[in-house]
């Protein structure tokens, strides 16, 4: 009860003085009146605080500012989206991000000259070569990848990637007598590790390592590291099609990763899946391919036909918490095909999937049931539910 | 009880908080304009306003990828490279906030600020 109220009401049951009723009923009058009035005002400081507490809390919103970048580095085009209510901090886990993608893809290529696969390749037959830690993981990451697939994923598939040339200028389609000649340098066994003394060597003499298929898998869990130590809650980057979602938007719902038609121009998409804290990547045969004689040559080859894969699949796109698992699945699955593609997921057991096939039709695995929408702009395919 | 003065003062304030709210809320998705920025190696080349383009303009990207850029009102596209994948050409036209294509050979992309209402990003 607000204070003047009790001071009325008191000095009426101890009046000393006695009032005429007149005075009384008037008293009384005003007595109401002030009750009402500070209902009101209750209502009113009660109305405010709420629309003030409403407000923060919607602000709180936008009060995260979004930071973007955009750059090149892998052969390919990077871009971030980094929120944070310290634009310095953003622009900070940003820089660092980019800085340890540039760094990784001078250890990691196998195109021009420098850095830790071109030093195994220029060494292979002969000697083992001193490497980083990073190049340790990734080729540790490749050889579970390569078992796992059952060599369907293979990172030596490299003297293959190069005659093929199929990101290039000038592709080739091999003959069967060309691919024969080079296939038996194909064998990830022949790369050895000594993770202790971070020493590799290539066994095969023009053995070649390409990391194609799993190194940008492993800069985005590394990028998503970065922004983790930031302090960065809300982040979302996207290395090339390799998405990496750190957190959650900045309102708190979940990241919309689109899924690329895989006939459709870029950013045209079928579906979209609902993420946090993951990564959703895709291998197709749209991004990087080659048209001869009216036959489609993609740029992931089987490691075990040395041949592109056609597996009857146009894309296949993994989500998993892991983006270098993600990265090798992707790739490994697209070159299995779907059925021996869903035996391997089973196997591997943290990753789930959408397939699109040759016949356009798009198949997920079950854990994206309640994740995953179809929403195909092109009116093209056809969603088949299954189970 | 509260009357009907105290209402109407209240309705007048809520109805004040929620219209400033939704135009503050409204600028930050949208920035207003549609803003389209033509970046090459890492420098921004041109910032153009798409809504107040009057005749369609192109821009050719120095390199030897021979990267052509067409402006026109309302939108914004790689028109022609000499790219093996032709990626960028192959986004098409830009016309949304967040729309982005990128010629990674000629390293340019085109960048229209603010962000995609319905997607984050596509996985490709």
């Amino acid at each position: 009860m607000h204070s003047r109220d009790v001071m009325a009401v008191s000095q009426e049951k101890n009046g000393s003085k006695t009032r005429p009723v007149g005075i009384q009923q008037k008293n009384q009058r005003k007595c109401s009146r002030l009750l009402s009035w500070s209902n009101g005002k209750r209502m009113i400081a009660f109305v405010a605080v709420l629309t003030i507490a409403l407000s923060q809390a919607a602000c709180s919103f936008s009060k995260s500012k979004l930071y973007q970048a955009n750059g090149f580095a892998m052969d390919t085009v990077i871009n971030q989206m980094v929120y944070s209510t310290q634009q310095q901090k953003a622009e900070d886990a940003e820089k660092k991000a980019t800085a340890e993608i540039n760094r990784l893809d001078k250890l990691m290529t196998n195109i021009g000259t420098g850095g830790d696969v071109n030093a195994i390749n220029d060494s292979a037959g002969e000697k083992s070569v001193a490497v980083s830690s990073d190049t340790i993981k990734v080729l540790q990451r490749a050889e579970y990848m390569s078992k796992l697939s059952d060599g369907a994923f293979d990172i030596t598939i490299g003297p293959l990637s190069k005659a093929w040339a199929i990101s290039s200028d000038d592709p080739h389609v091999l003959s069967d007598s060309q691919i024969k000649k080079l296939l038996p340098l194909v064998d990830n066994s022949n790369v050895v590790l000594h993770a202790k003394k971070s020493l590799v060597s290539l066994k095969g003499k023009n053995q070649q390592i390409d990391l194609g298929g799993i190194a940008k898998g492993y800069a985005g869990d590394m990028v998503a590291q970065i922004y983790h130590k930031y302090g960065i809650t809300s982040a979302c980057a996207n290395l090339g099609g390799n998405v990496v979602a750190v957190g959650n938007r900045p309102d708190g719902s979940q990241w919309s990763v689109g899924i690329q038609n895989p006939r459709g121009d870029n950013g045209e998409y079928i579906g979209y899946v609902k993420v946090s804290d993951c990564a959703v990547v895709t291998s197709g045969d749209y991004q990087r391919y080659f048209i001869k004689n009216g036959k489609r040559y993609c740029h992931i080859l089987n490691a075990k036909t040395g041949k592109p894969a056609n597996t009857g699949l146009m894309s296949v796109t993994i989500v998993c918490k892991s983006s270098i698992d993600a990265d090798g699945l992707s790739t490994a699955v697209f070159a299995l095909g779907m059925d021996q593609g869903k035996k391997l997921l089973k196997e591997y057991g943290k990753a789930e999937a959408i397939f699109i096939t040759a016949d356009k039709k798009i198949y997920i695995t079950d854990g994206l049931k309640s994740t995953f929408t179809f929403d195909d702009e092109s009116g093209a395919y056809t969603y088949v539910k299954e189970g | 009880m509260l009357k009907k003065g105290d209402c109407a003062v209240f309705a007048v304030i809520l109805i004040l908080i929620a219209v400033f709210g939704w135009y503050k809320w409204d600028a930050s998705q949208s920035g207003g304009s549609r803003i389209a920025t033509v970046s090459q190696y890492g420098k921004v080349v041109k910032t153009i306003n798409l809504d107040t383009v009057k005749t369609a303009e192109d821009i050719k990207l120095p390199g030897k990828y021979d990267v052509v850029i067409r402006i026109e009102r309302g939108r914004i596209c790689f028109i022609h490279s000499v790219t093996p994948q032709q990626i960028g050409v192959k986004t098409g036209w830009l016309s949304k906030p967040g729309d982005f294509a990128a010629c990674v050979p000629a390293q340019a992309y085109i960048k229209i600020s603010g962000i995609s209402h319905k997607l984050d990003t596509v996985a490709y």
